[in-house]
């Protein structure tokens, strides 16, 4: 086999040192210095873009947080004077409503009481009619009449008519 | 026909140049694919490079990813301290695998079918990374035969046994590369002889030969890998020992 002709060997060994060294030098100047310092900057472009990403979305959270707490706030406060008004209209419409019903509790006392006045004196002229009724009633009949006895049996009656 | 191992054979394209320690040296056809390699690789990678887009094109892509390959098998394998030794082990990567795939070319020759160069390779990180332990460690790099934790009594028998075994490393390092390579390139040539030799049925071999053609790409690349983490691997021991 070529491969253990050892007369190949140090023309072999020669050129691989020297292509090695050339390939060495290319590698280690030309290439990974550049492809290392490309690498980096789109590693910290990367990592610069996610830190904008995190700082716009933590922003974002910040604002609406804030605009949630305003709106609670805001809701509150509306809240607090649709109650106040409520109270207040509640306690107007009652102190109104008692007002009224006690003008009328008033009135009615008052129309009770001329009623029943009147409901006397219409009861009082009732036995005095109906003793006149009577006594003009038994004068035509026996031609003449007691009148106190008269006015005594109308009470009489009235007070069985009523029971 | 010819024998399958003449494609291995070193011929002189030119006369010798100059001569040293009584070697003639002169510009062989291994010369000019060690030389292709390191022209086809260099250009593909200044190429890619040299552009150094924040969205890379497709040989920026190429060269990135043979960057980001080689930078993580170091971290994987070596650790931070592996960093130094980025350049050198990037060009032995690049090196061995444009060797590799060019050598499969027609009318190819594979440098890194031969023992010479996959040995001189081999051997110059053996010393190198036994330097590197003793420069690193002092005496403390010998614990490397002894593994941690042993029973003492084993001693007599565990540290001939890692002496061989480190021993070893260069000559396995360098022959798995060099028999892979001799090997398929061998297969390739022998299947090729029977194309021709079977005549209207040679489409048999034919395309068996095309699937093991596939195969010995995958090969090309598998070994300049293996070759490369095995390196890895060697200086890894020798930084951080066990």
């Amino acid at each position: 086999m070529p491969q253990f002709d050892v007369s190949s060997f140090p023309s072999q060994i020669f050129w691989l040192v020297v292509c090695f060294a050339v390939l060495y030098a290319i590698m280690a100047t030309l290439v990974l210095p550049r492809i290392g310092s490309t690498v980096e900057a789109r590693e910290r472009k990367i990592q610069s873009d996610l830190d904008a990403a995190q700082q716009a979305n933590d922003a974002a959270r910040a604002t609406a947080a804030a605009q949630d707490k305003a709106l609670a706030e805001a809701r509150g406060r509306a809240e607090a004077h649709i109650r106040a008004a409520s109270d207040a209209a509640a306690a107007e419409t009652s102190a109104q409503m008692h007002a009224v019903g006690s003008r009328l509790a008033a009135d009615i006392t008052a129309a009770e009481r001329r009623i029943g006045e009147q409901q006397t004196q219409a009861m009082a002229g009732l036995t005095g009619m109906a003793a006149e009724i009577a006594s003009a009633v038994l004068g035509k009949l026996v031609g003449s009449a007691d009148g106190a006895q008269i006015a005594r049996a109308v009470d009489a009656a009235a007070k069985a008519g009523k029971r | 026909m010819a024998s399958p191992v003449e494609q291995f054979a070193i011929q002189n394209l030119t006369a010798p140049l100059f001569s040293i320690g009584g070697n003639h040296i002169a510009v062989t056809n291994s010369a000019v694919f060690m030389m292709a390699a390191v022209a086809v690789s260099s250009v593909l990678l200044v190429a890619g490079a040299s552009r150094g887009a924040m969205i890379p094109g497709r040989f920026q892509a190429m060269s990135e990813l043979f960057y980001e390959f080689i930078a993580n098998m170091i971290r994987d394998n070596v650790g931070n301290a592996g960093k130094k030794f980025f350049p050198f082990i990037f060009t032995l990567f690049i090196f061995t695998l444009f060797g590799n795939l060019l050598g499969l070319l027609p009318y190819g020759f594979t440098f890194t079918s031969h023992i010479a160069v996959t040995f001189f390779m081999a051997l110059v990180v053996f010393l190198a990374v036994t330097l590197i332990g003793i420069f690193k460690h002092g005496l403390h790099f010998f614990s490397l035969f002894f593994p941690h934790g042993a029973p003492l009594f084993t001693a007599p028998i565990l540290i001939p046994i890692e002496i061989v075994s480190y021993l070893s490393r260069p000559i396995s390092l360098s022959v798995r590369l060099f028999a892979n390579m001799t090997v398929g390139h061998v297969l390739l040539k022998v299947l090729a002889g029977f194309v021709v030799a079977l005549g209207i049925f040679g489409v048999v071999p034919l395309v068996v030969l095309v699937a093991i053609t596939a195969l010995e790409v995958l090969i090309a690349l598998l070994q300049a890998y293996i070759f490369t983490i095995l390196c890895c691997i060697y200086l890894n021991d020798a930084l951080h020992l066990h």
